[in-house]
């Protein structure tokens, strides 16, 4: 009865990370670029307390033994990377990433962080920067008094000068791709880290090997599902309620043997 | 007397076990790919010196056994959309290298990892079939998984998932993490083979079932606790306080 007290707290434990997890995913349904992630579950270790095949008498053989579970973990929450809905804004400063990869964003401290949320804006040097104000890699400058910004699927940018008809190419966006998109490492802020599982980021030019292409003029949402949320949020609260009940039936049991001398 | 309470201590005893087996069960409630384990009960013999003894003999009633064993009966399918996330709508098992070796698992909740390797969630390598089993790698683009395990990366070929079977499933062992140890039992190609994509197998635990056993046992564990009760109070006190009396 003890090994049920600890399974079933096991159980409510992992199923209050996976709650945790889905009141995250709930609170960026707004969130650009957000990535929503899943919590998995895997059972712990078995306890062996007769081995199946063990002798029950010189003659016979226990057929199938007898082995009882620890109960549960969450082992991971790994990021779903499906596309999120495209919204229209019409801002010229507003990009999709049709497909696979990340914009490189460099960080204060130098180091290159990477992220799906396209609205950039200009700084006061006329750069393009997040909405938190860490420059795009390779850095992409707008000349003062250039009107028309334009960025082309292939991530070129170009601008009209004022007395020029024809428009200039002012820089050129690139995108970076992971063998393993889904290891990378949260760090907030719409910003991702490589890691040892994600593998090296491969930098490129949108729309070839593989990369996606960039869109102009609108945004890609956050890819949580409400619907989908609310069903784990109600399987998770049910089989966390079935937890409480397994404890309170262990407990029930533990009073019973504590009856039993009186 | 004594052997009564042997009795129902073993009804006790094997039934706070099988409130273990469920509490594990129903917290693998949410585990992909997880296979609950059914407790039997089972008449066990009862201890020796008694059968000796002509008149237990006669009240020789068997003592009561917990066994378990892995119910394989499949999980419902959760469609997920996520491409690597491959469900076994039919029989049979992935196979997985693990530190001690292949293992087994029904958890088809898979990633690439940094070496472009299919591996599942505890970073295991997937084996694909090929003259010695060997992981998968797949590396980056678009992966598309045939009903019959072929997995092809941007439409080109890259390997074909290893999906073994058992014909004694009964020998399988459960290690824990989802994974199978197969001991001594003999893979063979699986008879019905079905490869799902974008789609989990949930743990074959319905809570319905689990909830009405769980009750059957709480009430079984009360009525053996009343049971040595009666006996301590009723029968073995009134011996003790009232035949016994001497007036």
């Amino acid at each position: 009865m003890l090994r049920a007290l600890h399974s079933a707290a096991s159980g409510m434990e992992a199923l209050q990370i996976s709650i945790d997890n889905i009141a995250h995913n709930l609170a960026n349904t707004n969130t650009v670029g957000f990535k929503q992630r899943r919590t998995q579950f895997q059972d712990l270790f078995y306890q062996t307390l007769v081995s199946p095949g063990s002798s029950a008498s010189s003659s016979t053989e226990i057929p199938t033994g007898l082995q009882i579970g620890l109960g549960t973990r969450a082992v991971s929450n790994e990021i779903i990377l499906r596309q999120g809905d495209f919204v229209r804004t019409e801002n010229p400063l507003d990009l999709v990433i049709e497909g696979s990869g990340f914009f490189q964003v460099r960080l204060p401290d130098g180091q290159i962080a990477y992220s799906r949320a396209g609205n950039f804006h200009l700084d006061r040097n006329g750069s393009l920067v997040t909405a938190s104000g860490n420059p795009l890699d390779p850095q992409v400058s707008i000349p003062q008094g250039a009107s028309e910004v334009t960025v082309a699927a292939d991530g070129t940018v170009s601008v009209r000068l004022p007395g020029q008809n024809e428009s200039q190419p002012v820089g050129n966006i690139q995108l970076a791709t992971f063998t393993n998109p889904a290891g990378l490492n949260n760090i907030g802020k719409n910003l991702l880290l490589p890691t040892a599982s994600s593998g090296e980021p491969v930098t490129g030019t949108p729309g070839q090997n593989g990369i996606g292409t960039l869109l102009q003029g609108a945004l890609e949402s956050s890819n949580v599902n409400i619907v989908e949320e609310m069903v784990n949020l109600i399987v998770s609260q049910r089989a966390y309620e079935a937890g409480s009940r397994v404890l309170r039936a262990a407990d029930e049991m533990y009073q019973e043997v504590n009856n039993l001398r009186r | 007397m004594s052997h009564t309470l042997f009795m129902a201590f073993a009804g006790m005893r094997s039934r706070s076990r099988a409130l273990d087996m469920a509490a594990s069960n129903l917290a693998n409630l949410g585990s992909a790919g997880f296979k609950k384990d059914i407790g039997g009960f089972q008449i066990g013999s009862a201890p020796q010196e008694l059968t000796r003894d002509q008149l237990a003999l006669q009240i020789n009633a068997p003592l009561v056994r917990l066994q378990s064993r892995i119910d394989f009966s499949p999980g419902d399918l959760v469609t997920t959309g996520r491409p690597l996330d491959l469900a076994l709508a039919g029989d049979g098992f992935f196979e997985v290298l693990t530190e001690r070796g292949i293992r087994y698992t029904r958890n088809g909740s898979f990633s690439i990892d940094g070496q472009g390797r299919l591996v599942t969630s505890a970073g295991h390598p997937v084996l694909g079939e090929g003259k010695t089993p060997r992981p998968l790698v797949l590396g980056p683009g678009a992966v598309t998984v045939s009903a019959s395990g072929d997995v092809s990366v941007d439409d080109n070929l890259a390997g074909r998932l290893r999906i073994v079977s058992f014909r004694k499933p009964e020998a399988l062992q459960k290690l824990g993490g989802g994974l199978f140890d197969a001991g001594e039992a003999e893979a063979e190609p699986p008879r019905n083979l079905r490869l799902e994509q974008g789609v989990l197998e949930s743990s074959n635990l319905r809570p319905g079932e689990a909830m009405a056993d769980l009750i059957k046992m709480m009430r079984g564990f009360e009525m053996m606790a009343r049971a040595i009760r009666s006996l301590q109070e009723d029968v073995d006190g009134k011996l003790i306080d009232e035949i016994a009396r001497i007036r």
